[in-house]
């Protein structure tokens, strides 16, 4: 579900009453009833964008429910390693096999050999690349005798096929979720009541931050030829904060829909940009994906318990990993490189344990964010060279001028970047019964929800188009 | 339970009274602009009486002229043209305006790419969201999205990121009022080469805008308001493919084109153009004399 869409607003509420006044007529009866309505609500919602997607997504909770089992019985990797194969096979399929064949065309074009082998594009089922690695993590942790096996088939379909969390994630462990669908609780007015702030500041970040930014920032990359040094340096920092909107928002509207049907899910953002190295922006930043790799490639590569030298090319590899799994394009592979090699500088100089305060603080947290906002070029550039292009016209061109902006449409981002960051900084450094949302006074909370409503109404972007994350 | 539920209650009270309080504020103000984009919009939409409405984009809003065409026609005349609107923002300016008084003649700028390929009908909107409550204005939003009439409930949607600008254009202390205006000539010459022009296909044609299209040119007809369709010149195209379903809907309802897509008094001058698609102030005259003149021989 696309949850700034018009739908989400009418489909929300609706599933909700239903779910809960279901649940309460027959739960007595059918134990398993909240469950199987979740199961029917996450299949319709996912099978609403594509129909047939939701075949693809019932294949790898089969595979990995099947291999899973036959793991726990017969502990052999070469069983693991079929598991794996099989689960990641359509990820392949629809998302690399295009790009490793127009590669493999390249290098036979590059040395004159003729090879014309033209692959018809497959639309890739929505949130393939989130609930791939959730399923593999679960099967994985099976082999490693970190979790049992789950015996009830329905249970484990809820935990692949959640919809909150099926198109961008966050990457839910079995360990944290399979329990809650297990053992569910009964409604929770406080729990209800955080899902709907979570889903309020999602929807601020979003419609007000990202895709405000987004118009300005898509002005200046599409055509940055024209444009000046600064107009490009600018779009690259502001880019930085529509990312974070959009991706964040979304996890925050993701975690709040969980809320609101009794489920906690992972936080995946931790006010990313007020970290002081890239190792803790990594630990602030698409969290659920940083364990996935954490646990499932960093620690099985021999993690930091080995040499120096081992210990870089684990962190390499990783990263290696995580941009090809954001995008079949040399730009994300080479985003997650930079992303490695500046975390082995940090590793070598020691700055991933070195804790700061006051100016050195602040000096750390800006050359960070300076760094992951250059890197950003590349995940936003549709090619290399594109990227390269941008960051050379940064350090090149010194023409001052600033490419156009309305004067609304400027106080209307200044805006949304000021309430982020005071938010951000609040959250981090005051304790939570100051903070906006959870202050301990109602009328400020009260001012906060409804300043922020009407944020929403009157400056928010509502004609916007999809989550930059959904098409990863 | 309970106490959640009247405080939802008690929240989603608050937020509908501010939406109405903002909703009274915002017509108010809107009301009584008279200045900027937003005074022009509401001068067309409540008060224009002119004989000559020029539509279309950006290049109908920088390439004509209307004192010229009041000149050399002799007959009073507005430019209607909007940055990066097209026939859906146009059709509904047409129907407020025509509420009023009758145009004997539309000059219509055609762009493509926002008189007929497909895209974000939407985004067309967003100028007629103050006169929704017009039950033409509401047939175009429920053709466009069916959606809006449940987001047009609030008053806060109506004025949703235009806000900022109506007031700043409501204080504005510019002496120019949206009576008085006449069109946005471009001040500046192409000093570069701009990439060549994309040429469209008929696949790319968009049914809604072509409804839209065949709407407004059966409302002309029956209210005896002649329609010219002009198309400015883009600088260094040697020639133009007008889409079959454009060329159809011509052919149709019987209009004339003046096609200047290709005119060799403009393309290959870059001193008339500010950039490849837009004409600066000089090329802008000389276009408006060119087409008032066209238009003269043939309303003779």
């Amino acid at each position: 579900m696309i949850f700034n869409s018009f739908d989400f607003l009418w489909l929300c509420p609706l599933l909700l009453i239903c779910y809960y006044l279901i649940k309460a007529l027959l739960e007595r009866k059918y134990k398993e009833i909240g469950n199987f309505l979740l199961i029917a609500i996450s299949y319709y919602v996912y099978m609403r964008w594509k129909p047939v997607s939701g075949l693809v997504l019932l294949y790898i909770t089969c595979i990995t429910f099947l291999f899973a089992k036959l793991i726990q019985k017969k502990r052999k990797t070469l069983l693991l390693w079929i598991g794996v194969i099989l689960t990641i096979l359509p990820l392949f399929l629809f998302k690399y096999l295009n790009f490793v064949n127009d590669l493999i065309n390249d290098i036979f074009v590059g040395i004159s050999i003729p090879y014309a082998s033209h692959l018809s594009k497959l639309l890739m089922p929505l949130g393939l690349s989130f609930y791939s690695l959730q399923a593999l993590g679960y099967m994985i942790d099976v082999y490693y005798q970190k979790i049992e096996t789950e015996k009830n088939w329905w249970h484990y379909m809820l935990f692949v096929c959640f919809f909150p969390q099926i198109t961008s994630g966050p990457i839910s462990k079995a360990k944290d979720l399979l329990p809650q669908i297990k053992y569910r609780k009964g409604f929770d007015s406080n729990q209800f009541v955080q899902g709907l702030k979570w889903i309020l500041w999602g929807m601020f970040l979003k419609m007000v931050l990202a895709d405000r930014i987004g118009i300005y920032v898509d002005s200046i990359y599409n055509n940055y030829h024209y444009m000046s040094g600064l107009s490009c340096f600018v779009a690259c920092i502001l880019y930085s904060f529509q990312l974070y909107g959009d991706f964040a928002g979304y996890s925050f509207m993701a975690l709040g829909v969980g809320e609101l049907f009794g489920f906690e899910l992972i936080n995946n953002f931790r006010r990313p940009y007020l970290a002081v190295s890239v190792t803790d922006f990594w630990r602030r930043w698409h969290i659920s994906l940083s364990m996935w790799l954490r646990d499932y490639i960093y620690i099985p590569l021999g993690g930091s318990r080995c040499n120096k030298l081992r210990n870089y090319w684990n962190i390499f590899i990783t990263f290696l990993v995580s941009g090809i799994w954001h995008g079949a394009n040399l730009t994300y592979i080479f985003w997650g490189i930079l992303h490695g090699i500046f975390q082995i500088i940090e590793k070598m100089l020691g700055l991933h344990k070195k804790e700061s305060k006051g100016i050195e603080w602040a000096g750390r947290t800006l050359i960070t964010f300076l760094l992951i906002s250059l890197a950003w070029v590349f995940f936003r550039m549709p090619t290399l060279t594109d990227g390269f292009n941008v960051i050379s016209r940064i350090a090149t061109n010194h023409d001052l001028t600033m490419a156009t902006i309305t004067p609304s449409t400027a106080i209307f981002i200044v805006m949304a970047l000021t309430i982020t960051i005071v938010k951000d900084i609040m959250d981090e450094f005051v304790d939570k019964e100051y903070t906006l949302f959870h202050h301990k006074w109602l009328g400020v909370r009260w001012a906060t929800y409804l300043g922020l409503l009407l944020l929403i109404l009157t400056c928010g972007v509502f004609d916007a188009g999809q989550f930059i994350y959904v098409s990863f | 339970m309970v106490g959640l539920f009247k405080k939802i209650c008690l929240f989603t009270l608050l937020v509908i009274c501010s939406d109405y309080l903002f909703g009274i504020c915002m017509n108010k103000i809107y009301s009584h602009t008279e200045k900027g984009d937003h005074g022009r919009n509401n001068y067309i939409c409540n008060d224009a009486n002119q004989d000559v409405l020029i539509f279309g984009s950006s290049r109908a809003i920088h390439h004509y002229d209307p004192s010229i065409l009041e000149n050399n026609l002799g007959m009073s005349c507005y430019n209607c043209g909007e940055d990066g609107m097209g026939i859906v923002l146009s059709y509904g300016r047409y129907k407020l305006f025509q509420r009023k008084h009758q145009p004997k003649l539309i000059i219509y700028d055609i762009e493509v790419a926002y008189d007929l390929l497909k895209n974000d009908n939407t985004k067309y909107l967003g100028f007629l969201r103050p006169f929704y409550d017009d039950p033409e204005i509401k047939s175009i939003f429920e053709e466009v999205n069916p959606n809006e009439k449940y987001k047009m409930i609030s008053h806060l949607y109506r004025y949703n990121s235009r806000w900022l600008d109506i007031i700043a254009q409501y204080r504005s202390k510019s002496n120019i009022y949206a009576r008085d205006y006449k069109f946005a000539p471009l001040n500046r010459t192409m000093d570069y080469e701009p990439e060549t022009y994309k040429f469209a296909s008929d696949e790319d044609c968009d049914d809604l805008k072509l409804k839209i299209w065949d709407k407004f040119l059966n409302d002309c007809e029956r209210n005896n308001t002649k329609i010219v369709f002009v198309i400015s010149p883009v600088y260094g195209e040697k020639s133009n493919h007008v889409l079959k379903p454009f060329a159809n809907l011509i052919q149709k309802h019987d209009v004339t084109l003046l096609d200047h897509f290709s005119d060799e008094l403009f393309i290959n001058n870059k001193e008339l153009f500010a950039d490849k698609m837009h004409l600066n102030t000089e090329g802008a005259k000389r276009l408006s004399e060119k087409v008032s003149l066209e238009i003269k021989s043939l309303i003779k």
